[in-house]
């Protein structure tokens, strides 16, 4: 009684550690999240973008001059302009977004419609925008392009307040906290503070061309052109510094920070981006093949901008322990396995009768372990090379798997599209019709000539004219299949080929064609190849099929004075029924799945004229990378094989 | 006795109108391998100039160029069909032996799962091997086109080795077992000495087949050192331009002659194991 108690809390201990693991794999397999491309197309090349984090709306800007509000993957609107937008801010309250246009334009607009409240022409290309808190004041940076910038201060309603010439190429722009004086880097690596009417309160030096500053909770981030980067407080203390390993020579072009100030990625004109942790230890390095332009701020995330139709999350986070959490993912799924099975062990232990049942299986597969063991290697194989395939095909037939979608995550599930396709894309239609060409001729090709002669082989005299003329006919099967068909493609070739030679020489220049390459004939031409159509199995199995005739039904009916033709229809055809049935079904599956003869005659060609399914199922699965539609053809071809061989089951088993 | 011999004169016309019957049809059969034979040793210009007749001067430098070609993959392949045929029977044996001769849980699931193999065409999970491929890191290796090779040859001669097995009587294995053979020692020195003929035709069969194989190699094997003959022979067809005709055929026999050299010395065998092949497929 007590052992059996055992057993239950065994089971019990495993349910609760199986449901555990399983539920701890699925936060291991959420955090394994790194880099998320999102769902945003603009259909340009990104520069800009700002993110607007209480109302979760991000605005991206491009070089071409596009201006567009995301939500969720959905665009809210966007508007045209000219040039490039440079920067986008933002107010506190977020109803109001402010544009630097390389155009030099600097432009307001509602972020609720997109609707444009100013548009005021600096005559200068704006580089960079800033606006305080409450939404009173914005100013703008300019650039002349010969190390001469501008700062311009607006009010609200757009009148200039005040217009800083500045000795030097500005780069970035920031209001302080106070919502009157400006935070501004250079290319020459000075921070300055300065008073709404350009008087210099302090000013700090990193001593590299300060390509980017972004605010983020009254601090400033500015980052080197080497990729050494600061956080900086209001009166310019360095509260952090640090420098990313820069051991490929990137060109560093933009900062971003998550919204808490922890993590920080720094991006390089080449698209490398590195992300730094809170120790400012280099935590991960990728390479993202496109320059990053701008980044944007969120809690737990950093939004990415690249120079290309790309947005991209950055879980930073997530990062630093990806190989640990991918690792403790797999773990967790494997443990998931092992207390499942526990778990049954333990049930089945703990009810006595299965538990009887299994420990006599038990005994009874360790004293046959030699059958096992011989039977291993052919179930791996099996198992590597046959069942996982067929199972992985039959799924995947209902998905959008192809050569870019090629992960179980970007892979989905699309119902029956595969299947519309077929019926749609006019390939499998015509290869329909001429599979069924292919089937009817090849039917009668193995009940014609192998037929007539198998007859004639049994019919022959004496036992050594008999082999040595099976033995002829059989000669020619050790032509490989694809030297059969490449010679056939010579027989047909208009200048030097055997089939417009002879036309040629019995005076039928008339009749002359480009067999395989006029649509009208090379259909006819790939059912011609073979001709005369001795397929030597259909001969042997006929043949075998005759001599299992016993030789008195033949002798009794010779005696009664039958002809050999009533013998041949009324006696030996009936009897190797089986035989004959056998063949067509064999000469019906095979129809179905070859294609070694078309893809070297014609490779379906001209035009589709030679298309046939298993032809299209090849090209979709080796050429095209359409693995999910190749399957779905599989599929297909399945249940016809399967047809073929349920109804040959039926009828051989209904006639015996 | 007039009877008789009218009898007998009517059987001497069928037997004289079979072998017409069966010439016309032997000739129309081997006219392509005849084209094949006779342009192989043709030169260019006799091609194009002399194209029905016998070659005037026989052109030996065809052969010679189309074997430089060829040789290298004529090598590797047949070490893979080798390799591959070897493998076949020795899972061939193992299998036939356990299901013949043993009885343990799950043998008839087990069967059954060979035999649902045989049922499933191989086109249907073309895509799906070929990424499997890609996953266990074999795409362009020899195994990317032998393990599958083994795979499906195994089945059939599992099955027909059970069946040879199973022939045998049983009291040979029971006096083997009393007088103390192991079961591998009953398998190597008693079973497969006793279905060497039917080993002996699996072996034909399976040479013919993985011989033959042309689409799937294409697929997996990238460098040209590890392809197969008959891929190579295609590529070989596409690179050789209309001045090489006889070249190309010279290749085309080259290819032939090891199966040819099978046929001819294994010629019931492999007579035998088409029918085989047929009844059990």
């Amino acid at each position: 009684m007590k052992k059996k108690n055992v057993w239950l809390i065994t089971a019990a201990i495993c349910l609760v550690l199986g449901i555990a693991a399983s539920l701890a794999g699925k936060v291991y397999r959420g955090r394994t999240e790194g880099i998320r491309s999102f769902d945003i197309a603009t259909g340009d090349m990104n520069q800009s973008l700002t993110y607007d984090r209480a109302n979760g709306v991000l605005y991206v800007g491009t070089h071409n001059g596009l201006l567009s509000a995301w939500r969720d993957g959905e665009e809210l609107w966007q508007i045209r302009a000219e040039g490039a937008f440079r920067e986008l801010a933002l107010n506190e309250s977020g109803d109001t977004l402010y544009a630097a246009n390389e155009s030099n334009r600097v432009c307001v607009f509602r972020t609720s419609d997109g609707e444009e409240l100013l548009n005021l022409d600096l005559q200068r290309k704006a580089v960079g925008v800033a606006v305080n808190a409450d939404g009173s004041r914005f100013a703008v940076i300019t650039n002349t392009g010969s190390s001469k910038s501008n700062l311009f201060v607006f009010a609200s309603d757009g009148t200039e307040i005040s217009n800083i010439p500045y000795k030097g190429t500005l780069r970035g722009i920031e209001y302080c906290g106070d919502g009157e004086t400006l935070m501004l880097s250079d290319k020459r690596g000075d921070i300055s503070h300065i008073a709404e009417d350009g008087e210099l309160l302090n000013q700090y030096s990193i001593n590299y061309d300060a390509v980017q500053m972004k605010a983020c909770a009254g601090t400033y981030w500015v980052v080197g052109k080497n990729g050494s980067y600061y956080r900086l407080d209001e009166e310019l203390n360095c509260l952090r510094s640090g420098q990313i390993s820069n051991t490929v020579n990137a060109i560093v072009n933009c900062i971003g920070v998550d919204a808490e100030g922890e993590y920080v990625v720094v991006g390089s004109k080449e698209g490398y981006l590195f992300v730094m942790d809170g120790q400012d230890k280099q935590i991960y390095t990728v390479d993202m093949e496109i320059q990053i332009m701008d980044t944007a701020a969120d809690e737990g995330c950093i939004y990415l901008a690249g120079y290309g139709d790309a947005v991209w999350c950055i879980f930073a986070e997530n990062l630093e322990n990806i190989e640990l959490y991918t690792l403790l993912g797999k773990l967790c799924g494997y443990l998931v396995y092992v207390f499942a099975a526990g778990f049954l062990v333990s049930l089945v232990a703990y009810i006595p009768r299965t538990r009887r049942a299994s420990v006599k299986l038990l005994k009874n597969i360790w004293k046959q372990r030699m059958a096992y063991i011989m039977l291993l290697p052919t179930y791996v194989l099996l198992f590597l090379f046959s069942y996982r395939g067929i199972f992985t095909g039959l799924i995947r037939a209902f998905t959008d798997w192809s050569v870019n979608r090629n992960t179980v995550a970007k892979i989905s599930f699309i119902g029956l599209d595969n299947f519309r396709t077929m019926l749609s894309e006019g390939y499998f239609l015509t290869g329909m019709i001429n599979l069924l060409l292919l089937l009817i001729s090849n039917i009668i090709k193995t009940l014609t000539v192998p037929l007539l002669l198998a007859w004639l082989l049994y019919s022959i005299r004496g036992g050594r004219r008999k082999y040595i003329h099976r033995f002829l006919f059989v000669l020619p099967m050790v032509v490989p299949g694809v030297v059969g068909a490449l010679v056939w493609q010579k027989i047909y070739d208009p200048s030097i080929g055997l089939l417009n030679q002879v036309l040629g020489a019995l005076g039928l220049e008339s009749l002359q064609r480009v067999w395989l390459g006029d649509a009208h004939t090379a259909m006819g031409a790939v059912i011609f190849m073979g001709f005369p159509f001795v397929g030597a199995m259909a001969l042997l199995v006929y043949y075998a099929g005759f001599n299992n005739i016993g030789n008195e039904v033949i002798e009794s009916a010779l005696i009664d004075g039958g002809t050999r033709r009533d013998i041949f229809w009324r006696i030996q055809l009936p009897l190797i029924r089986p035989q004959i049935s056998l063949m067509i079904t064999l000469t019906a599956l095979g129809a179905m799945q070859e294609f070694n003869s078309i893809y070297i005659l014609t490779g379906g060609g001209p035009g589709t004229a030679t298309y046939v399914p298993a032809l299209e199922l090849y090209l979709n699965a080796a050429q095209f990378g359409r693995y999910g539609y190749a399957s779905a053809l599989g599929l297909v071809l399945l249940v016809f094989t399967m047809t073929v061989t349920i109804i040959s089951n039926r009828l051989t088993r209904e006639k015996e | 006795m007039k009877k008789m011999s009218a009898r007998k004169k009517k059987e001497l016309r069928f037997q004289a109108a079979i072998e017409i019957v069966m010439a016309v049809f032997l000739f129309l059969a081997f006219v392509p391998i005849f084209l094949m034979l006779v342009l192989s040793f043709k030169s260019t210009w006799e091609v194009f100039n002399n194209f029905f007749g016998l070659p005037r001067r026989v052109e030996w430098g065809n052969y010679i160029r189309a074997f430089k070609y060829l040789y290298g993959n004529m090598w590797n392949t047949l070490a893979m069909v080798a390799v591959g045929v070897v493998l076949t029977l020795i899972l061939s044996a193992l299998g036939g032996f356990a299901f013949a001769t043993k009885v343990f849980p799950g043998k008839n699931l087990l069967f059954a799962m060979l035999m649902a193999v045989m049922m499933i065409p191989g086109v249907l999970s073309l895509a799906a091997n070929y990424n499997l491929i890609l996953e266990y890191g074999l795409f362009n290796s020899r195994w990317a086109v032998i393990f599958p090779w083994i795979t499906g040859g195994q089945v059939l001669g599992i099955i027909l080795c059970r069946n040879s097995i199973e022939g045998l009587p049983l009291d040979l294995f029971d006096a083997a077992r009393i007088e103390g053979c192991g079961d591998l020692q009953l398998l190597l020195r008693i079973t497969v000495p006793l279905i060497k003929p039917i080993l002996a035709t699996i072996a034909v069969l399976k040479v013919v087949d993985y011989y033959n194989d042309f689409i799937w190699p294409m697929m997996v094997i990238d460098s040209n050192e590890k392809q197969v003959i008959t891929v190579v022979l295609k590529v070989f067809t596409s690179s050789q331009d209309v001045s090489n005709i006889g070249v190309m055929f010279a290749g085309y026999v080259i290819a032939t002659i090891p199966l040819l050299i099978l046929f001819l010395f294994t010629s019931s065998l492999y007579m035998e194991g088409l029918t085989a092949g047929a009844v059990k497929g």
